[in-house]
């Protein structure tokens, strides 16, 4: 349903419908989402697609809450000014109101045709054949898929309406099962072998019993009541029983689209669950893993297996494959990783990944074909990232981000701002530090923290000072009809009070600036080096004004061609001459923005050129309006000069 | 031109303060203008909205 990414299949209901045809069940997985988007055309679909304004605003189940709830036009304006406008606090944002403008234009248009999309739902399908229908729920399908599943039923009585997916998760699922008479089951933890269970139970009419489902009749017709019959937890414990994902339906609907105004389609697969670091220190704001922080993982070889099939299958559609996973499990870098170097299936891959990676490390990745990254980065100050428990410091952030554009990876990060405990000032100094680091991929995303349901900062919110969690206000304006209990347990964003809160806007203002530079000046910028044994060479176009080259030799040279990793003051091979040097060359080094210091450790900044580093043109054309051409020596080497103005010498 | 490179250098000066290069790979960069993607320009959308909308 709306408003699920339509460039990829859900793996949910991949898994789901190989687990059904595994035991001699008929099903087929409908994208209406992809129905919704050719309705109003992928542009403007992808705006609540993509969560904009922000994820917190919920404008996609807001365009839906209409058709459930019947028309509000005080309502809407409300919504409007409380929410879009950010009249209440925890909505307020520094969008620009052009972006505004725009994201409430296309959810006005998304929301008008509501009423047409749904009846195409039912008319394009024979219900009468159909005896379940279940729905995924994930980020803004809530809304939409409660819509339709109230007017099938109300059509098609005999229809079994059951939901699942992260929505529904814990006791979100037993809210949305409260509060929503038309549903007959929900399924609030993982279903790879509960809902196949369920589903074989209600076709042969016999009573359900399966694990982590939720059914009507546990309930004994109270709808507002506890449930008499709590479901048992499971999780699927060995991940290499798991069946391949089924995902001919997706592509079938896929290639029916408009050539012109569908997305490039990327295959989802699934190495892990959980997450290994989480298991032994949970991020304090992360809440993706719900209640299923065990880490799982399959071996190697299933891995392999999996991604050859796909590959087999889908291979022609795309070679471009994300894991689901919300980790890289680590033991991938003895066997996984080496045996996709090996096959060289010519793959874009994408995983998310801790930050805290060797370089032989990354250039695993990239001979295996990954492309894209989402390290989990999140902030470029170590004391802040300590308070976020993420076991990486600053400085191996920026170390990551510097060798993916040595090794032509992607990495896609965000900077959140607004932790307990923070320092302020750590802002200004990171927004002064950022103007050395604009050759390097900026944040894609960059917002305040928000409180998400299973993080610590919700279930334990007491240790942090945090007080007064309550679910973001647009959950009023989208389930108004749902009880004032219920929405809490059914929301997953929360806004919360902690000591100082009320300056974060006001400290990280010089933060936002800078980020707004970094992204603006990054197509722009180049920091890179050549080496030869006679000195070191650094090309600079990060600055306003022309660009410049550093000529480094004696001690500066030393200090930077070792420092392409993290290395320690005392870690430096120098002799006693050039170690009573040491505090004026990086001093120096560091003002210029050639090394990167914290504490007593520096990084050198500049990528080589002699890489997959790929300036863009912009870059490089500033680098080459201080070139001058010279023509061939002797020998028929082409010559380039650099005029002295143009170079800064450091030798000592 | 007369070049005071020798065989084994990528850079030396001309006596003046100017370097001059004879750099292979600097001097492939600088002929990539305009024939290759740069790294930041991306093709496609992250596969999951994890990312939080820029602000």
């Amino acid at each position: 349903m709306p408003f699920a990414v339509t460039s990829w299949p859900s793996l949910g209901l991949g898994l789901l419908k190989s687990a059904l045809t595994a035991v001699g069940i008929t099903s087929q997985v409908i994208y209406f989402n992809a129905g919704f988007a050719d309705l109003v055309g992928e542009e403007v679909y992808a705006t609540p697609s993509n969560g904009a304004p922000h994820n917190t605003d919920l404008i996609g189940e807001w365009i839906f809450s209409e058709a459930l709830w019947g028309p509000s036009p005080s309502r809407d304006d409300a919504y409007y000014q409380d929410v879009i406008m950010g009249a209440r606090t925890a909505h307020r944002k520094n969008t620009s109101p052009e972006k505004l403008a725009e994201a409430w234009d296309h959810a006005r248009l998304c929301r008008s045709r509501v009423e047409a999309f749904l009846e195409d739902c039912i008319k394009q399908h024979d219900w009468n054949t159909i005896r379940i229908v279940g729905f995924t729920s994930v980020f803004q399908q809530h809304v939409a898929s409660l819509t339709l599943a109230k007017r099938l039923k109300a059509q098609f009585s005999h229809l079994h309406i059951v939901f699942g997916g992260s929505n529904c998760e814990g006791p979100m699922g037993l809210a949305t099962m409260k509060s929503f008479a038309f549903i007959d089951a929900v399924c609030v933890g993982e279903g790879d072998t509960a809902f196949p269970t369920y589903v074989r139970q209600v076709l042969e009419g016999r009573p359900t019993t399966a694990n982590n489902i939720l059914a009507r009749d546990h309930f004994q017709g109270c709808v507002d009541g506890e449930p008499d019959i709590v479901p048992e937890p499971e999780q699927t414990v060995d991940m290499n029983r798991l069946p391949f994902p089924d995902f001919d339906d997706f592509f079938a609907q896929h290639d029916r689209r408009r050539e012109d105004d569908r997305p490039p389609a990327r295959v989802i697969f699934e190495t892990s669950r959980g997450c290994w670091w989480g298991q032994k220190n949970h991020c304090t704001f992360c809440g993706l893993n719900g209640t299923t922080m065990a880490f799982r993982y399959k071996s190697a070889g299933r891995a392999i297996e999996e991604i050859q099939y796909l590959l087999e299958r889908y291979g022609e559609k795309t070679r471009n494959l994300s894991a689901a996973d919300n980790i890289i499990p680590y033991q991938y870098f003895e066997e996984f990783l080496p045996k996709l170097v090996e096959l060289n299936m010519d793959l874009s891959l994408f995983y998310e990944t801790k930050a805290n990676l060797r370089k032989d490390q990354l250039i695993t990745y990239r001979k295996a074909g990954l492309s894209e990254i989402q390290p989990g980065i999140e902030n470029l100050d170590t004391d802040i990232l300590k308070l976020m428990k993420k076991g990486v410091s600053g400085i191996q952030n920026i170390q990551l981000l510097k060798w993916c554009k040595e090794l032509g990876i992607t990495p896609l990060w965000n900077l959140i701002f607004g932790f307990p405990g923070e320092r302020p000032a750590a802002y200004d100094e990171m927004a002064r530090r950022m103007a050395a680091l604009s050759h390097l991929e900026p944040p894609s995303g960059f917002g305040r923290l928000r409180f998400d349901r299973f993080s610590p900062y919700v279930s334990n919110p007491a240790s942090f000072g945090v007080v007064n969690l309550q679910p973001f206000p647009a959950y009023d304006y989208v389930y108004p009809g749902v009880s004032p209990s219920a929405r809490v347990d059914m929301a997953y964003y929360f806004t919360g009070s902690f000591a100082g809160d009320e300056s974060i806007a006001d400290y990280t203002l010089e933060l936002r600036a800078a980020i707004d530079r970094w992204r603006q000046d990054a197509e722009q910028s180049l920091l890179a080096h050549i080496e030869d044994g006679s000195r070191f060479v650094i090309f600079d176009t990060r600055h306003e004004g022309a660009a410049k080259a550093f000529s480094l030799k004696g001690s500066y040279q030393k200090v930077v061609a070792q420092s392409d990793g993290i290395v320690s003051f005392d870690q430096l091979v120098l002799d006693r001459t050039e170690r009573e040097h040491l505090p004026m060359v990086i001093a120096e080094l560091s003002r210029h923005g050639l090394i990167y210091v914290e504490g007593e450790r520096i990084l050198r900044l500049s990528v080589p050129l002699d890489s997959a580093y790929r300036p863009a043109p912009e870059a490089l054309a500033r680098l080459r309006d201080i070139m001058i051409d010279e023509g061939e020596d002797d020998g028929n080497n082409q010559i380039v000069k650099l005029c002295h103005k143009d170079v800064i010498s450091l030798e000592i | 031109m007369e070049t005071k490179i020798t065989d084994s250098q990528m850079v030396a000066e001309d006596g003046q303060g100017n370097l001059l290069f004879r750099d292979a790979s600097l001097l492939k960069v600088l002929k990539m203008m305009n024939s290759t993607p740069s790294n930041s320009q991306k093709t496609n959308a992250h596969p999951t909205p994890r990312i939080l909308p820029g602000v």
